[in-house]
This record gives structure tokens, sequence and C-alpha cells, in this order.
């Protein structure tokens, strides 16, 4: 008596995937796409000596140049991953120098003073930095209906 | 007869069909939320941002137009950019602005 012999199915999902990793980019440009994905997840958080430096006219000149190379080397799918991400590190740096920028112009009338000490909560809660004070007194006076 | 250039012309196919409707309601949104800063995103898309899985779902996103259809994906992109910028902005400090 014969036994009838084994057979495999082809295709489904098995076939698909192994045209799925034979299709595959290679490992250096998996890694670049993941590290891209991160760059453009975490944009927010990346120091704003960073941004400030891509916002500049070299910075601008450098990740133009970046993104026609990726586009040249890699493709475009990945260079459109890396403009989202030079873009979104520029747009987040800061258009006024604040450092030094001061609401608080004593003008000869009102004595400056330096602050010192802990910040009041409005300060800490909109992260300002005030470097001077016009005065640590309030005048007031009583309402009168 | 006047034909599309070649980059703009869908196949007649289901799948054409799909690309041309994806970069119809893509273009919708961009004009309507993305080019106004002024125009709040829905709660749920503001709520969600902070969480990095769902920023990482969005650029996947951006990434699997982008293979689908080059139409698509460079629509979807700028969206993307769009709301990833608009929220990042909203949660800078005024005074890093």
């Amino acid at each position: 008596m014969s036994h009838p012999q084994l057979s495999y199915q082809q295709g489904g999902v098995i076939n698909s995937i192994n045209l799925f990793i034979m299709n595959m980019d290679s490992p250096a440009k998996l890694i670049y796409g993941v590290l891209l994905i991160i760059l453009i997840v975490y944009s927010s958080v990346i120091p704003a000596e960073y941004r400030a430096f891509a916002d500049s006219l070299l910075g601008r000149v450098f990740g133009v140049a970046i993104v026609y190379g990726v586009v040249e080397t890699l493709g475009w799918v990945y260079g459109l991953l890396t403009a989202i991400a030079f873009l979104l590190i520029i747009n987040g740096a800061s258009r006024i120098d604040t450092s030094m920028l001061e609401a608080f112009d004593g003008g000869g009338t009102v004595s400056e003073k330096k602050t010192i000490g802990k910040k009041w909560f409005v300060e800490r809660v909109l992260g300002e930095n005030p470097t001077k004070i016009a005065t640590d007194r309030v005048t007031t006076t009583a309402v009168e209906t | 007869m006047r034909t599309w250039p070649s980059f703009l012309s869908f196949q007649g196919t289901i799948d054409g069909v799909f690309r041309a409707v994806a970069v119809i309601l893509a273009g919708i949104v961009i004009v309507h939320y993305s080019t106004i800063f002024e125009e709040e995103y829905s709660k749920k898309l503001t709520a969600l941002y902070i969480h990095p899985w769902w920023r990482i779902l969005v650029v996947l996103l951006v990434l699997t137009s982008a293979i689908w259809c080059p139409r698509v994906g460079i629509l979807v992109a700028l969206l993307v950019f769009f709301y990833l910028s608009d929220m990042n902005t909203l949660i800078t400090p005024f005074s890093d602005l």
C-alpha cells in the first residue's frame, strides 16, 4: 500500500512574508529610517542650541544638502522623512534672542534690582528667566465705593 | 484630447479611485486645519499628541502612504508636519517662542 506523498501548501501568508522580507531595504537603510522616526517623534526635546544652528544660514544649507543627498542615495521616501525631521527642528528654533530681551527697562526713573532668590509661580510655569526687576515694592490704595 | 501629466494621473481601477479620494481628503484637511494656526484640532488629536506611540503611528502613516502612492505620501507628510509643528508650538512655553 502506497502512502500519498506529503505536500506543503505554497502561497498564503508564508509567501507574503517571504516576499516582504525579500523586498525589504538594506539594514543600513532601515536603521537610518528608525533613527529618523525617533528624531521626528522626539523633535520637541531637541536642545535649543542645535535648533538655533539648524536655523542659521550654514545649518539651512547643510540641511538642504543632507535632504538632497538622502534623496539621491537612499530614495525619496527616506528623503521625505529627512525633510520632515529637518523642518521640525527648524520650526522649533526660537525666533527672538530672549537672552538679551528684558521686559522691564528702568529708564532712569526706576531703580533696577537684580533678581535674587526663588522664582515666582508664574515665572516657573511660563519658563521665564527675568534678569532684572523694576521694583520689589507695590503701592496700593484703598478701593472707595 | 487633453490629458493629465503622468505624475498626476490616476488609473481607473479601484486602487486609483482610493488614491484620488485619499488625495482629496488630505487636501481638504490641509486647507481646513493645517493652513490656519487658530483652527483648533479635535480634543482627541490634542490629547494623543503627548503619547510617543501615537507620534510613531503618525510617522508610520507617512511612511505607508508614501510607499502606497507618492502623491498621497507627499500630502500626508505635509499634513503630519503641520500637525506635529502646531502641537509642538502649543506645548512650548510662551517665553521660549
